[in-house]
């Protein structure tokens, strides 16, 4: 048996929930209030998540070796995914936490709580819409969200400092006239160049059952907001812990930062030269990691048959997923704006012809 | 040591003669006086002359002065091949002068490119030459062959041919007509009735007579005199004023301001020109430049190819009708000065066909119809299908002006109407109003009625053209517009296909846009630390320069013969408002270099 921990209501032992309105936990029964911002978060005296002990490939438990917890509010077994670090208890709707699963190194680092509760999703949905002319028409009114799921995602967050030594051929011409003839010089040259570009509070969803397209698009969240983690504030929520191979991470953000790095670097080292070519040349990254688990909204929307998915970030209220486009919609869209603009050029031209103009 | 480098230097100096190419060692062998004719600084400066001549023309020269007794019985011509054989003057451009001082023989030989340049000068250098033994001496002889060919070298490649002064010599070496030489000018007498004085033999006496007879048609019909006169030379002076002066001390010319012209052409071998000069007021304010630049170029045709009579009598046309028409060359609708007084001729063809290309049946038809649109309308419709002539050169606009004003057309004391004119050679259409004949006829019927006509000139349907410029017109009167064709149409239909399509394109692309769906971020370029990027110079080298060289001519006007033109059919000839002779009548005048 695993351990638990559940948020329970000191004055009348209810179960408690974090409130992303009023940014406290809330007893549901008696509506007594803990603010989790003026506790200190207990660690244990174990130190927080440390990205560079950390081993290179998580390991998968099979389903014979998934953990199982007990509820303390009904005694039910409740046997949980190896990322799962809370979970709800079927019976008796008790909020469960794992503690092993924060805590030592694997302690997040903090959170960004809910800024929302799940009843302002429709709309945002509609907001979402709004511009979406293309969508089938009946996509949001027939279709039903489904599956809806405040869940805090597992992040890990980079600072990247990279550093290199690049070469580069470039031009220079110089032209002039000599009789009927035009002279033009060129001189070539090798420009060596030193490079450094400084990264900030890049976030790399570290989840690997959620969608990372879907993940990415969700970004910026403001990590200014983020706070000292705190179980209370997962009561009421789904939290995973990160279960993608680190190696896996690491590269997809130094690919990030080398993309965006190289583009600046290529069009800024041949300045004043012309026909500028990169030689050799690549950053070496310097990283630190932090780990937080940021807020998001899970839910899916299902449409003649087809299930799309949808997130929203639970800080911004920005709303990402896979909308379907509507080929009839699609070409009376093209066919009305094209028969109008034709229909008005035609119209002008043959007034003209009758003015005579 | 000295000595040995002295040697040396020596050896390499000849060495470097020898190797050269010239066939003539430095200052040798250029002069041969078997005879001792000659001094030593007469042959000297001659020998200068021919070096000169060598550098600047790369021509070589050979002087021979010498009697029978000098050549050991040898003929002069013998002799001189002989030593231009020993010199193999026929593997360059050469030349060799001989002269024998005791029978007063010269002879000229000439070699490679000089034959081309200066065969057709032979005679005249030798007897040249000959001519300058008394005043000269024999030097003279043997130099006037080193200036005449030089003259001949530099018109060649249009340089100054510079002084030809000698040092050493008393006076400059003299011109083949200098004032100083010259012969007074002949004295012609008008009273003699002779209007064609051919001094240079240059037209026969077919041409002398049908000249005169012309000279004397155009007297009785303009009132006015001609003279043709022809040398080989200008006696010493500028040719406008010898064409002056044997103008006004010959006393040629009609009525108080002896009005006239004389055409003097001189032939002189080396410097071939024209000159025409005009006397009397009517005939200078009619001789303007652009008039003489137009005469100028019928003369310039003939003369150039040698036909020198039918060059003058074609002049001789166009100087005819300069005095009747006010211009060279006119349409055969333009009417005699003074302009008649404008007025309305309804007897006027209304349908005019300079070329003969309709038949009686359609100009009848086309009449019929302008008529009606003139009597419905109040205006005069008029078509002129145009004879073009280049020699008219006369735009457009002025040619259906002139033709209007002076055609009796037009109603009212606007002259309201319209007048369609039709150059089928060109497959051009131009419209000329006048009064309210702009009326309704805005600039896209305008256009539109050109392009229907013009399509039809396309197809080589003058009638067509014509037809359709009256009904157009007429559709247009009354209904205010002019029917498009189908091209037209069809390039409307596709403009607003493509415009629609357009727009419904854009518009498809901006709302699929919106459409995205979510995906894997590549960059991070959000998240970079604003002030971070540090791009570090550590060096700059520089490989190596390569040049590329494009021929890139500028551009320069010329006519066929590489000659810059002046953008006009005409080419230039000199002009001058006002001159006068020794008698100090003014004239003005014109002439070319041929």
């Amino acid at each position: 048996m695993e351990q638990i921990k559940e948020q329970k209501c000191q004055n009348c032992g209810g179960t408690m929930v974090f409130d992303p309105e009023k940014d406290l936990l809330r007893c549901e029964f008696c509506g007594s209030t803990i603010d989790l911002s003026q506790e200190n978060p207990d660690s244990g005296g174990v130190a927080g998540f440390d990205f560079d002990s950390l081993q290179e490939s998580a390991s998968v438990p099979d389903a014979e070796a998934l953990p199982i917890y007990n509820c303390r509010s009904c005694g039910a077994e409740i046997i949980a995914a190896p990322e799962q670090m809370t979970l709800t208890c079927p019976y008796c709707r008790n909020n469960l936490v794992m503690t092993e699963k924060v805590s030592g190194s694997l302690r997040p680092d903090g959170v960004v709580p809910f800024k929302f509760t799940a009843d302002r999703l429709p709309s945002l949905l509609q907001e979402f819409y709004k511009d979406k002319i293309l969508l089938p028409k009946d996509f949001f009114s027939a279709g039903t969200m489904s599956d809806i799921t405040g869940v805090y995602v597992p992040f890990w967050i980079f600072n990247g400092d990279l550093k290199g030594l690049f070469t580069y051929s470039g031009q220079n011409t110089m032209s002039h006239r000599e009789g009927d003839y035009n002279v033009i010089n060129t001189a070539h040259y090798i420009l060596n160049r030193d490079a450094g570009v400084s990264f900030r509070d890049l976030p790399v969803d570290v989840s690997g059952k959620i969608d990372d397209a879907l993940m990415d698009s969700l970004e910026p969240f403001d990590l200014t907001e983020a706070r000292p983690f705190d179980i209370g504030y997962l009561a009421g929520f789904a939290a995973d812990r990160f279960d993608v191979p680190k190696k896996d991470i690491s590269e997809r953000a130094e690919k990030r930062m080398r993309n965006s790095a190289n583009a600046i670097v290529d069009q800024m080292a041949g300045a004043g030269y012309m026909n500028v070519h990169r030689l050799r040349g690549d950053f070496s990254a310097d990283m630190k990691v932090r780990y937080l688990l940021l807020p998001v909204y899970l839910f899916s929307i299902s449409h003649n048959g087809t299930d799309y998915s949808f997130a929203v970030n639970g800080q911004t209220g920005k709303v990402v997923g896979n909308i379907p486009t509507d080929g009839k919609v699609s070409r009376n869209h093209f066919l009305k704006r094209f028969l109008i603009a034709g229909g008005i050029v035609a119209l002008i031209v043959l007034i003209k012809y009758l003015l005579g103009w | 040591m000295k000595k040995i480098l002295r040697i040396i230097s020596v050896l390499l100096i000849a060495g470097m003669i020898l190797a050269s190419s010239s066939v003539f060692a430095e200052g040798e062998d250029r002069v041969l006086d078997p005879g001792d004719l000659f001094t030593s600084s007469d042959i000297e400066s001659l020998e200068l002359s021919l070096t000169e001549l060598e550098s600047g023309f790369g021509v070589k020269g050979l002087l021979a002065i010498s009697t029978e007794a000098d050549r050991d019985g040898l003929s002069l011509a013998d002799y001189l091949e002989e030593e231009a054989g020993k010199r193999e003057l026929s593997q360059y451009d050469a030349f060799a002068f001989g002269f024998d001082p005791e029978t007063e023989e010269t002879l000229l030989l000439l070699f490679g490119e000089a034959e081309t340049k200066a065969g057709t000068y032979r005679e005249y250098i030798t007897d040249t030459a000959a001519q300058y033994r008394e005043e000269y001496s024999d030097w003279g002889v043997l130099y006037v062959p080193i200036a005449l060919m030089k003259s001949v070298y530099s018109r060649d490649t249009g340089e100054n041919a510079g002084d030809t002064a000698l040092p050493d010599q008393e006076g400059s070496v003299p011109s083949s007509d200098s004032a100083e030489n010259a012969e007074p000018l002949p004295e012609l007498k008008a009273e003699d009735g002779i209007r064609v004085y051919d001094m240079a033999g240059i037209l026969d006496p077919d041409d002398i007579t049908a000249v005169e007879k012309r000279i004397v048609e155009l007297a009785a019909s303009v009132k006015k005199d001609i003279v043709i006169y022809t040398d080989t030379k200008t006696y010493g002076m500028d040719i406008s004023i010898a064409a002056a002066d044997l103008y006004d001390f010959g006393g040629f010319g009609i009525g108080d301001d002896n009005e006239g012209l004389i055409l003097y052409v001189s032939m002189d071998p080396l410097d071939r020109q024209w000159w025409v000069c005009a006397t009397g007021d009517d005939t200078m304010s009619l001789y303007t430049e652009y008039n003489a630049n137009i005469l100028d170029d019928i003369l310039y045709e003939d003369f150039v190819s040698g036909t020198y009579g039918k060059g003058i009598l074609n002049w001789l046309d166009g100087v005819e009708n300069l005095y009747k028409k006010g211009a060279p060359f006119t349409p055969s609708w333009y009417p005699d000065l003074p302009l008649p007084e404008r007025k309305n001729d309804p007897s006027s063809p209304r349908i005019f066909d300079e070329t003969g290309t309709l038949s009686a049946d359609e100009i009848a038809e086309y009449t019929k119809t302008a008529k009606e649109i003139s009597d419905k309308y109040g205006l005069d419709v008029v078509v002129d299908i145009v004879n073009i002539d280049p020699k008219f050169d006369m735009g457009e606009v002025e040619y259906a002006e002139t033709l209007y004003r002076t055609g009796g057309y037009g109603f009212g004391e606007n002259y309201d109407g319209l007048l369609f004119t039709v150059y089928p050679s060109r497959g051009e259409c131009w419209i000329y109003t006048s009064g309210n004949g702009a009326e309704g006829l805005k600039e896209k019927g305008h256009e539109r009625i050109i392009e229907h006509s013009t399509k039809k000139l396309g197809e080589q349907d003058v009638s067509g053209a014509v037809a359709e410029f009256l009904s157009n017109y007429g559709y247009l009167r009354k209904t205010g517009r002019v029917k498009r064709s189908l091209g037209s149409w069809f390039g409307s239909l596709l403009l607003s296909l493509g415009i629609g399509g357009a727009t419904g394109g854009i518009s498809l692309a901006g709302a699929k846009r919106k459409m995205a769906v979510p995906a894997i971020a590549t960059n991070a370029s959000a998240y970079i630390v604003g002030d971070s990027v540090n791009i570090g110079r550590v060096s700059d080298d520089l490989i190596n320069i390569s040049t590329v060289r494009q021929y890139s001519p500028p551009y320069r006007s010329s006519d066929s013969s590489g000659r810059p033109s002046s953008g006009s059919h005409h080419s230039t000839s000199s002009f001058s408002h006002s001159y006068s002779g020794h008698s100090g009548t003014s004239h003005s005048g014109s002439g070319r270099k041929f």
